[in-house]
Order: structure tokens, then sequence, then C-alpha cells
């Protein structure tokens, strides 16, 4: 127990909580090649994220790299939905240009497009986010992707209406997708 | 002896009453009083179930409060022993110095037939490396935490145990999970009780090492094959052409342990796969998270196997953001042979498992989308069987294991980063600055915090995992 804090850290390979609230990081002056050894090294993380600060201390620098493998249709996907966590860290504006069509875009791998969609519920307004959303909501081929949305729109403001409506609209077997959701909105 | 069990707990429960500060009535639990967030809804399944492996390597002991000292056997040639607890009735979390952490289930102590001690979770492990940070690798028995509701405890893992084996006799060892331990010990604010009770296995594996690992994958990502347009489903999984690749390059990862990986697939349920397959939820890992409830469904298939389940992705949330993470274990080790609670497996996104094939030809390799997935697969069959990352990310913590080489903030990380190590904002370890194995290793190993080519395991790593009950 006197080591549970560190225990709790290190033992199962997990996202990590949430940092002290309001900790700004200092963005590094870094030559090209180490910026460049950093995004690739953040990508390749396993089951430890890269915290959202080191995201951000890479800084808007970082973006151009990011969009690159973002664009990149012969990545990986699973790098590609990392940039755009990293992009939504690192540079917020550049990301809200981008997540909303990634989000809706049906040919993109899921994994990227959840990326975006979480980047959209954190970059967008809320009023823009819903409306961002609303097409994958209603209208994605995958039962999983309409409750991703759903799990997004959930946490903003005025969503839950959208996502009970959407929740009555679906077949039965699918509702238990939207479990997480539904539990947000405090059904 | 489950009845004995369950009498104990209806009389352990009876004893509490409603009136007392340390009690709750519980519906889920047709109204009995439980310790204060023992109660969890009726759609949270704790399974508690016996061990696949035949009764001459198991000694269940029965059902008993935190606190109770209990023996148990260990034959001579033993290999390795293994402490399971699986929760009856047990909080949730207990928030110790304000942090709230999950209520891990762990034995207070463990003792030699001797008297010694080999386990003592109340002794301050602070393991010193002389390069900064923590080093278990000298100390009998290691303890990773995060193992709420249902627990392993498996010796040897350490470069310690390994070496000095596991003596034959009568060990004892003391039932206990933080809620326990916040009884005695200042700090806790919330979550204390001495009121939690676990059923209790101890499972043992004679020498020699195993060499033979059964895995069951289960398919609960909806997906299909880009070219042929097929969903993947277990009846045309070993006729996919990544998929095969994918078996292949686990298995030639694992026979660098020297040990075989027999594979099975199998299907979920159309509505699992609905709330499971897509994007699992990981930010939280307690037995009611979705993870977890998602790990209940190996009871399908019981055996002595290593559960792995496939997903689309998964994704951890906070105040910060969201993550996209590629794999993550249960528990470390997982609770090997007991099929269907809530860390029996380890689960793996497959998002990447058709792409890049022109880089699928000859031996691994990463930018391969099936390789990846192998690794990433590998990697969490390594934490199931009782492995640690190599250097944590924070290059300030290490496994329990010599033969692995380090990679410390303080001597490893650029000089400009160097200031920040041991802050509370380190610099990330990164793989290129840990290939050079006599003093900046271990970024080429598969239990290294960051997927980097190369995917080895040492002779030592290879020896934990094969002493684990799952490699026969």
């Amino acid at each position: 127990m006197l080591v549970v804090l560190i225990a709790a850290l290190i033992a199962v390979p997990r996202a990590p909580r949430s940092g002290p609230s309001g900790e700004q990081p200092v963005q590094q002056q870094l030559s090209d090649a180490e910026l460049r050894e950093r995004v690739d090294a953040y990508l390749n993380a396993l089951d430890r994220p890269v915290p959202p600060a080191d995201w951000k201390a890479l800084g808007p620098p970082a973006s151009p790299l990011l969009e690159a493998v973002i664009a990149d249709e012969t990545e990986l996907p699973s790098r590609r939905a990392k940039a755009v966590n990293g992009l939504v860290a690192a540079a917020p504006d550049r990301a809200s240009r981008l997540v909303g069509t990634i989000a809706k875009d049906e040919r993109q791998p899921v994994v990227v497009r959840i990326a975006a969609m979480h980047g959209a519920g954190q970059v967008l307004p809320p009023s823009r986010a819903i409306s961002e959303l609303r097409p994958v909501l209603r209208s994605a081929r995958s039962a999983g992707m309409r409750a991703e949305a759903a799990d997004v729109l959930a946490r903003r403001q005025g969503g839950c209406t959208e996502v009970r409506d959407q929740v009555a609209r679906e077949r039965s077997e699918h509702r238990a997708a939207f479990t997480r959701a539904m539990k947000r909105c405090g059904e | 002896m489950k009845v004995l069990a369950s009498l104990i707990l209806t009389l352990a429960l009876a004893a509490c009453t409603g009136d007392s500060p340390n009690c709750e009535v519980c519906p889920a639990l047709g109204n009995a009083c439980v310790p204060p967030g023992a109660c969890t809804p009726a759609s949270c399944e704790r399974p508690i179930v016996s061990s696949a492996l035949p009764g001459s390597q198991v000694q269940h002991l029965g059902t008993y409060k935190v606190g109770t000292e209990l023996p148990f056997t260990v034959p001579p040639d033993a290999g390795s022993v293994t402490i399971v607890q699986q929760a009856k009735v047990a909080g949730l979390t207990v928030t110790y110095h304000n942090q709230i952490i999950d209520n891990s289930a762990v034995p207070l102590t463990i003792t030699f037939p001797d008297g010694g001690v080999a386990y003592d979770d109340n002794v301050d492990a602070g393991n010193p490396s002389p390069d900064g940070g923590e080093d278990p690798s000298g100390r009998y028995a290691s303890y990773g935490g995060g193992t709420p509701n249902t627990a392993a405890f498996t010796i040897p893992n350490t470069s310690a145990s390994l070496a000095a084996g596991v003596p034959e006799g009568t060990w004892k060892f003391v039932v206990n999970d933080y809620a326990n331990e916040c009884t005695l010990l200042s700090g806790c604010s919330d979550g204390g009780s001495a009121d939690s009770m676990y059923d209790v296995s101890v499972i043992t594996r004679t020498q020699p090492p195993g060499s033979t690992l059964d895995v069951a994958f289960y398919i609960v990502a909806d997906m299909s094959n880009p070219v042929s347009g097929a969903q993947l489903r277990a009846a045309n999984a070993t006729s996919d052409t990544s998929v095969n690749r994918m078996v292949q390059s686990f298995q030639g990862i694992l026979a660098q342990a020297s040990i075989t990986a027999n594979v099975t697939f199998y299907d979920v349920g159309a509505s699992d796969r609905a709330r499971f397959g897509t994007n699992l939820s990981v930010t939280n890992t307690g037995p009611c998270e979705e993870m977890n409830q998602m790990f209940t469904l190996s009871s399908a298939n019981g055996g002595n196997v290593m559960n792995l389940f496939l997903v689309q992705g998964l994704q951890s949330s906070d105040s910060n953001g969201s993550f996209y993470v590629v794999g993550v274990d249960g528990t470390i080790p997982g609770p090997s042979s007991f099929d269907g609670t809530v860390q029996s497996g380890a689960v793996v996104s497959i998002a990447d498992l058709y792409a890049r094939t022109s880089y699928c030809t000859g031996g691994l390799n990463v930018n391969c989308g099936a390789d990846s997935v192998a690794y990433v697969a590998a990697h969490e069959t390594g934490h199931f069987l009782g492995l640690f990352h190599t250097t944590e990310r924070e290059g300030d913590i290490f496994d329990p294991i010599t033969d692995t080489p380090k990679c410390p903030c303080s001597t490893c990380a650029s000089t400009a980063d160097r200031p920040r190590c041991g802050t509370s904002n380190p610099p990330n370890m990164l793989s290129s600055r840990c290939v050079s194995p006599s003093s900046c290793g271990g970024g080429d190993n598969l239990m290294f915090w960051l997927l980097a080519p190369g995917g080895k395991l040492s002779p030592q790593q290879a020896q934990v995992m094969r002493l684990n009950p799952l490699v026969h």
C-alpha cells in the first residue's frame, strides 16, 4: 500500500488519469529532426497514450507533420488516429478545420473517424459539433459508429436530445451500443 | 466446497446491519447489507469461476474475509505458485491521499515454509535504482497494483525469485485488498472496509517450464476484408491472408521465448459486437467498466487459454481529451485458467489488420498492418503472463528483470531533457534513445512502452512467461 500510488500508475497499461487542471505545458524549442523523432515515437504508443501536455508541448510546429500522417491513406490507421489526437492537442485551430470532414467520411478507417469525432467534440463549439456529427449519428452504416457519435454528442450541451431521438430509431439489437451515451444522458 | 463458501458468505452478510455506517443495503444482492461501495448494479457482472486446470494443480481454499491467514501446499519441484482472489463482496475503489484508486486485491503478506517473508504489501517496496527510479528486480516478489476484484499473484516474477525458485512445503498468505489496508493505514479518506470477502484458490505448476500456449482470439470487431468484402468471422478467419500473416507473426514473436502458440478463433453475439466492437472505452478499468464486462464473454469457451479480444478501437477519455490506444491487458499477471472473470483477457485493436499489405513479406515488419496487430497482441500477452514494461514512459520505473536493458531518464534522455527527469513533467523515453544495450537499452524489446522494430524477449522474460500456469 505504501507504493500504491506508484503501482496505480504503472501496473495496468492504461490511459493516464487527468493531470492537475490548468497545467500549461511549455512549448519546447526543437530542431526539425528532434520534432520528427518525437512525433514518430508518440505515434507508436501502445497501451499508455502520450499525455496531451506532451503533444501540446510540441505546439503548432508539429501540425504539418501530423496533418501529413492524417492525410496519408497508405499510413496505418492506428497512427493516423493517434495523429488526430495529437493535432487536437497541439494545434486545436488547425484540427477544427479537419475533424468534421473526416468524421463524416465513410471511406476513412473507423478509428480515424472516431478520433476525429472525439476531436470535434473538443475543438468545435457545441452547436457546430452537433451539426457536424448529426449525419454520423443518423446515417453511419455501422451501429457502433452511430453510437460513438452519440457518445461524443452526449457530452455537449444540447446533444442528449439528439441521442435519445436516435436511440428510439435504433433496432433493439443495436441499442446496447448506446449504453455509454445513454448513461451520460442520465438514462 | 462451494456450498460451504456460500454459507460463510451468508453468515457474514447477515452479521452486518443496515444501521451500521460501514454497511449499505444492496438490492442487487437481495437487500443484503454489504460494505460501502460493494453494491454494484445488476448490469455489472462479477462472476466467480473455477480454474480450468486439473485438480492436482488447484487448491480451492474457499471464501474468506480479508485479514484471514491461509496455509497452502507447494509440492516438490514447483515451478510457480499463483494466488487467486475473486471478490464475493468488495468495494470498487478507495480514496488514498485524495486519489481515487481501484480497490486492488493483493495478499497482505506471503510467508515461506521456514517463516521468512516472501512478500509484504505494507513494507515500503522502494527499490532505488543506482541510475535513478525504481528497480524491483532484487526483491523476491513484485506487485504492480491495478488488480481490482479478480487478482492473480504469481511467483516467480522477478530475477531474484527466478534464481531462488519456489521452495516446497506449507506456505501462508493473508487475504487482503486495499479497502482492508485502508483500515490499517492513515491517508485513506474513503472506501476502507475490513468486511470484504474473497473466493481464494492457489495454483501450482511443476517444473519444467511450459512450451505451449493455447490462444483464443475473440472477433468482436465488425470488420470486413477490403478485398473480398467478406465480414471477418471465426469461420473464415483462417482463410484470410492478413489474419494468417498476423497469426504467423504472433507465433514468431512468442517463439523467441520457446513458446508455441496454438490459435483458435471465436465469434461473439451481434449485441456484444455492437456494444464492444467498434470503440471500447478503457478510460477506467474497474470491474464494472466496458472492457472488464467484455472479458466475461470468455466464459463461452472455457479452458486454460489466453483470451485476446479483437476490437476496432480503444479509447480513453479525460478532461484533457480522448486518446486512441492499441491494446490493454486486464491485470499483470492475468488470472490464468480462470475464464469468464472481469480480468480474463486482454484486448487488441485490429484497425491496422488490412493496412500496408505491401510491407507484409519476409520477417516481422511493424510497417505491415497485420504484423503491427501481432506485435500488440504479443505485447499484451506478455503482460497477461506477468511481464511489465522494461522501462516505463518516464524512464524512472523498470521491470523486475535483470537481463532486460534499462533506459533511465537520468542518463539516456537528451541533454536538454534531463533536467525534467523525475519532475512532474518528465520527458518521454523514446525508443530511438534506448537502443544501446550497454547503457540505454530495451528500446527493441517487445515489452518496451512503445512499439518499435525488434520485438525481442530476454531469457528471463521467457522464463517468467513459461512458468505461468497458462503455458503448458
